[in-house]
């Protein structure tokens, strides 16, 4: 590989000698590029002093979140026990009044992108930003009043009930899918599955779902009714299944069908195929101008051809209007 | 002009250079090994080297038993989707281990035959750069190599990633010689049959040298006819050495296939070109299954090679770009001006060996589940160019130092050298134990990568950087569930006395004491696992960075338990 220079006239060989400077410029530049970065990162003390500082101004319906999102484990073993599973699963910024956003770098939420924080602290590297979301429209949440619902499934055409257990919590694992939780409403101590309960949906984007576990046990309904609701003016619902069940159709594409009914009245079916992730209905509960506080009795029903592998697992609640076009959208999540 | 006569010679004191390189490279990387705790794939080849050294012991007190084919396949069927060349080290290593005691901590027995092929590709990287492109190019190279802060993770560890590297360049090297004198041929063969046993990798070789041959052959026969001259033979004796010795070495060195051998062969082949797809993140998708992304080498290199050598490599290839471009085209690029040809076009030797393994893995159908590994044999050709360019830094930079301060032109190869490196040494200290998660200064560092949602670790390899927290937290004969920690890396991290003795493996979350999610994508759905089973809230948090690279979730009903029992 012998390689050496010609002579050159004396100025393009001057420039030349000053551009093969350039990889000189370059590592210091990256030696100062790495001092920086190391400079930036956050102390321990700097999210302690964030987090506990959210903590000591958090209320019932203030969500917390960590921009980037890969930081909230960090968040999360400072207040986690505060935040709690509710917060921590929760990919919508509509349950909530104020959100308040610990992050580093700069970052901002993509659901809070373009919005102005009513507050704005730093804790060294940490900053906490306050966002006044208003009051959530979210009358009823299904998740956290899971207790208060009946649960039964249905075998040629009788009705079997799911009682509420408490047994040892089942799962955990690459590729086991939904932790079965210890407390569950259990259908069928021969179908472990079949149970009724919050856990938590890893779904086809990857992100950590709260949502209450509803395994269809095949055409006929597996039925979870909830009496003396709010009706609100609408119904959201989220639904999936566990992602690598949907990711590798390891099912052959069988949909299921989640059904919904108020006071008996089918008001709403999602049709669920393998591949469209994590998947909204939006319901009309009640016309537009009744009384959002009236009270009806909903209940959700889970089918499907066939059962292998289809464990869905949905959140909803009813609600007032929109509090504003394009609240909607989700929360970061952690990776 | 000969060929001969382009090559600097090479003496018996660059070979005391290399040597002192690679033992201060080998003392430096058993220096640093205890930190880092084993990684899930090493806890299968340990399965296996612990199987050969029964084979090997057998071997040397009942050969007629130990050659049997039940004795064999007992021994070296396991693992058998890889040869068992280096494993062979490993388990020799071992025995030499249990008879001198030489190692502070068994691991170091299993990972030694990793780190000296490591320290001894600086040695070969040095003499092939002193006999290519300069001593002062060589020691550049070989130093950026040593500091690449995945290199160095890897040539700790007891795999083949940087055997293959090294046994690789070995060949390549051979085969340059043997351009030049055809003795060097039989080496090739030799070499290349311990490339076949060490990894797969091996399989392409041959058609890159092919390539560089025929470009070479075409030259050399265009040249003939105008100058009448021959100064390099055109006959690949090389290739038939390859031909003839490198299965003989293949198969002699694997017990496994001295019987059923052809079956044994197609179905290690098969393994290979069926491979399973594993998940890998990138620019945050989790990608598990084909089509991968073409980009996926080359961004890899980019976020994970120290930017100044990624500067350098563009230097010499742009300053080199008639030694390697096609005729015509060269003739339009020729911004340094070469002096002279190279009948050997090293540079189209080098390129193709830098290019090919990258080339490979960009193919959509290729798992990229490996990360920058599956091509580390391109990095010793990376790092030539990149000591070739820091050499014209320092032969120009002179230019500009000379009428300003002579008699600082004594320091000043040492201090560019020292500047052009600092950054790779800077960083590469900084990385360890975590060189999978590390990422340089194109990526934004480690912090910048997790942004851009690139894979943080494999393997489980960090279980072992939390040493220090389960000896203050974990009970008496506490539990952990371990995530993506292979139960006998975890036995490893017990001899090698990173956790207790008594410390125990949970096989289910509800019976844990404590449990670990090692952060990837695709582990989120543990992280989700656990809030269910034990809680939002871990108890620690491992970073690297301040980027999270495992979370520690206690068992807040075993926390109960432990309360009223005997602590640590």
């Amino acid at each position: 590989m012998p390689a050496e220079a010609t002579e050159s006239p004396r100025i393009i060989e001057r420039s030349r000698t000053f551009v093969w400077a350039i990889p000189v410029m370059v590592a210091v530049g990256e030696l100062l590029a790495h001092l920086t970065m190391r400079s930036r990162v956050p102390e321990p003390s700097e999210y302690r002093a964030a987090t506990h500082f959210v903590a000591g101004v958090m209320r019932s319906h203030d969500q917390v979140l960590a921009s980037p999102g890969w930081i909230d484990p960090l968040v999360r073993a400072e207040i986690g026990t505060r935040m709690g599973i509710a917060r921590a699963g929760s990919l919508d910024l509509e349950e909530w009044n104020r959100v308040f956003v610990v992050s580093i770098r700069g970052h901002r939420p993509p659901a809070l992108v373009g919005r102005v924080p009513q507050d704005e602290r730093n804790f060294g590297n940490v900053t906490v930003s306050r966002y006044d979301l208003g009051p959530s429209p979210v009358l009823y949440d299904f998740v956290p009043h899971w207790t208060d619902a009946k649960a039964e499934f249905f075998q040629a055409g009788v009705s079997a009930p799911c009682p509420r257990v408490q047994a040892p919590g089942r799962g955990g694992g690459l590729g086991q899918g939904d932790y079965i939780p210890s407390d569950r409403m259990a259908c069928d101590p021969g179908r472990p599955w079949m149970y009724f309960a919050p856990t938590i949906n890893e779904d086809l984007d990857l992100a950590l779902r709260r949502c209450l576990f509803q395994h269809p046990s095949g055409p006929e309904p597996f039925r979870v009714t909830y009496e003396n609701v709010p009706l609100g003016l609408r119904l959201v619902v989220d639904a999936d299944i566990y992602y690598e069940n949907e990711r590798n159709e390891m099912h052959g594409f069988v949909p299921f069908e989640l059904r919904v009914r108020i006071d008996g009245r089918d008001v709403g079916t999602m049709r669920h195929f393998d591949g469209q992730g994590r998947k909204r209905m939006v319901i009309e509960t009640q016309a537009p101008g009744s009384d959002p506080w009236h009270r009806g009795t909903i209940s959700f029903e889970t089918t499907t051809s066939d059962p292998s592998y289809r464990g869905v697992c949905w959140n909803g609640s009813t609600r007032l209007a929109p509090r504003n076009a394009g609240d909607a959208g989700d929360a970061e999540r952690p990776r | 002009m000969s060929a001969k006569e382009t090559l600097p010679g090479v003496t018996y004191r660059d070979h005391l250079v290399g040597f002192a390189l690679a033992a201060a490279y080998l003392a430096l990387l058993l220096a640093t090994a205890p930190a880092l705790g084993m990684a899930r794939d090493e806890g299968t080849y340990v399965i296996a080297a612990n199987r050969y050294a029964e084979w090997f012991e057998l071997l040397g007190t009942d050969r007629i038993a130990a050659l049997a084919p039940p004795a064999i396949d007992q021994r070296w069927e396991f693992n058998h989707e890889h040869p068992g060349l280096i494993k062979s080290f490993f388990s020799l290593s071992v025995l030499a281990d249990r008879k001198l005691h030489l190692f502070t901590t068994p691991s170091q027995a299993y990972r030694l035959p990793g780190m000296v092929t490591g320290a001894l590709l600086l040695w070969l990287v040095y003499i092939f750069g002193a006999r290519t492109v300069g001593r002062q190019a060589g020691m550049i190279g070989a130093l950026a190599l040593a500091l690449m802060p995945q290199y160095f993770y890897h040539a700790h560890l007891a795999c083949f990633d940087v055997p293959i590297a090294f046994f690789l360049t070995l060949v390549v090297y051979a085969y340059f010689r043997s351009l030049t004198d055809a003795r060097w041929s039989i080496l090739v063969g030799l070499t290349y049959g311990l490339a076949l046993a060490t990894k797969h990798n091996a399989w392409i070789l041959p058609g890159v040298l092919l390539i560089h041959f025929v470009w070479m052959s075409i030259a050399e026969t265009f040249r003939r006819r105008r100058t009448k001259r021959s100064t390099i033979s055109t006959v690949p004796y090389w290739l038939f050495a390859m031909i003839a010795l490198g299965p003989l070495v293949f198969v002699g060195t694997w017990p496994w296939l001295w019987q059923n051998t052809r079956d044994r062969v197609e179905e290690y082949a098969r393994f290979h070109l069926h491979h399973d797809f594993y998940n890998m993140a990138y620019f945050g998708l989790n990608y598990y299954r084909p089509p991968f992304p073409i980009s996926y080498p080359f961004v890899m290199t980019l976020f994970t090679v120290p930017v100044t050598t990624l500067v350098l490599l563009g230097f010499a290839l742009i300053a080199r770009l008639p030694t390697y471009m096609p005729w015509p085209f060269g003739r339009f690029f020729r911004p340094e001006g070469l002096k002279r040809r190279d009948v050997l076009r090293t540079d189209v030797l080098f390129v193709g060996c830098m290019l090919a393994p990258l080339v490979v893995i960009a193919l959509p159908s290729t798992p990229i589940f490996g990360g920058t590994k599956h091509w580390m044999p391109a990095y010793p050709f990376l790092a030539l160019y990149a000591g070739w360019a820091g050499r014209r830094v320092i032969r120009r930079l002179r230019a500009i130092i000379r009428p300003l301060a002579p008699r600082g032109e004594a320091l000043l190869a040492p201090g560019v050298a020292l500047i052009l490196l600092a950054p790779s040494f800077v960083e590469t200290a900084h990385s360890h134990p975590f060189g999978l998660a590390h990422y340089t200064w194109a990526a934004g560092f480690t912090p910048g990568a997790a942004d851009h949602g690139m894979n943080r670790q494999f393997w489980g390899y960090t279980t072992g950087s939390l040493g220090p927290f389960f000896a203050r937290h974990l009970p008496h004969s506490g539990s952990i569930w371990i995530c993506d920690t292979m139960p006998e890396a975890f036995e490893q991290l017990k001899r090698d006395h990173v956790l207790a003795e008594d410390a125990r493996i949970a096989w289910t979350m509800a019976e844990a004491d404590f449990a670990i999610v090692h952060h990837e994508h695709h582990f989120a759905e543990v992280d989700g696992q656990l809030w269910v089973a034990f809680g939002v809230e871990p108890v620690f948090v491992l970073t690297h960075d301040g980027v999270p690279i495992i979370s520690v979730y206690e068992n807040p009903t075993r926390r109960a338990l432990h309360r009223w029992g005997p602590a640590r």
